[in-house]
């Protein structure tokens, strides 16, 4: 192997480190081979003097404190280790109520959205019952000879149904409003957790 | 030997190798070979170790047209190999005793 394919083993190695240390490790692996060539060997037996790429990226991983590596969030790539088990584990008494207070968050926010609608559908329905029973207030005052009276119940009702039309046409708009509301919330959450969608 | 115990006799032994002159990391590992030999690989975590406790610094000097590290012994570091001798005569009080206790056994 020359020096290199060695480098490039290493990095592949310990890619998803934090980047300062990737650097900080190949220079000094780098450094290392160079001092060794200059020493009098070839390229091939300074590299062959060296640790193995595997033993190398292990020595890197254990010399980082668990917390920088929490701090980086770096991106679990293949199954989870032991030690990042551990972790998770440990870490619970923080992460777990974090977690709830978060969804009770979420939950109540979905609730207030299905109040709000729930809230605006009665107040079409409340508009349209004025408007009809104005309608009927009107017919029997007109029975009972009562015609102005009777007239202005009319208009009075004409103008609370003209409304409720104008109500009834914009619950459509105002309903897929709050639902993509509610979309946006879930995509929302899921981009905290999964961090490429 | 033990692990913890050898690591920490390490990194005063670094320390020691850089208390005069500036030194870099594979001449440290061959100014310690003759008494003990350690690899780049466990060089490598002792100097990191030593670094973020300000025990020495490191800057770069160009040489043959890279950069090579020098690593420069703080005063940090300098009171820890002071600590150290002195820890080593408690080390040696343990380890008369535990000779002494091994000859009234036989």
């Amino acid at each position: 192997m020359n020096k290199e394919e060695y480098l490039a083993a290493i990095r592949e190695k310990i890619k998803s480190l934090p980047e300062g240390d990737i650097d900080r490790t190949i220079e000094y692996y780098d450094e290392m081979i160079d001092d060794r060539m200059e020493d009098g060997l070839t390229e091939e037996e300074a590299v062959a003097d060296m640790a193995s790429p595997d033993e190398v990226s292990m020595q890197v991983l254990e010399d980082i404190p668990l917390s920088r590596l929490v701090k980086e969030r770096i991106k679990p790539k293949h199954e989870l280790k032991g030690w990042q088990i551990a972790l998770i584990i440990i870490g619970s008494p923080v992460w777990i109520p974090l977690v709830l207070t978060a969804l009770v968050l979420l939950l109540t926010f979905w609730i207030v959205v299905v109040s709000l609608l729930i809230a605006y559908y009665s107040v079409i329905l409340g508009v349209a019952a004025a408007g009809v029973s104005g309608l009927i207030m009107f017919i029997f005052l007109l029975i009972s000879g009562n015609t102005a009276a009777g007239l202005l119940m009319l208009g009075m009702a004409l103008v609370v149904m003209g409304l409720s039309i104008l109500l009834i046409v914009s619950a459509k708009p105002v309903t897929k409003a709050m639902f993509k509301c509610c979309r946006a919330s879930v995509i929302g959450v899921k981009r905290i957790f999964v961090k490429e969608i | 030997m033990d692990i913890q115990l050898k690591r920490g006799m390490l990194d005063v032994c670094v320390l020691a190798d850089i208390k005069d002159e500036d030194s870099y990391g594979y001449q440290i590992i061959k100014d310690m070979k003759p008494y003990v030999t350690i690899s780049e690989s466990t060089l490598y975590p002792i100097l990191r170790r030593l670094e973020a406790g300000a025990l020495l610094t490191v800057h770069s000097v160009e040489h043959n047209g890279r950069l090579r590290k020098y690593y420069h012994i703080t005063d940090a570091g300098r009171s820890r190999i002071e600590e150290f001798k002195e820890e080593w005569k408690e080390l040696e009080s343990i380890y008369r005793f535990i000779v002494k206790e091994e000859d009234s056994d036989e």
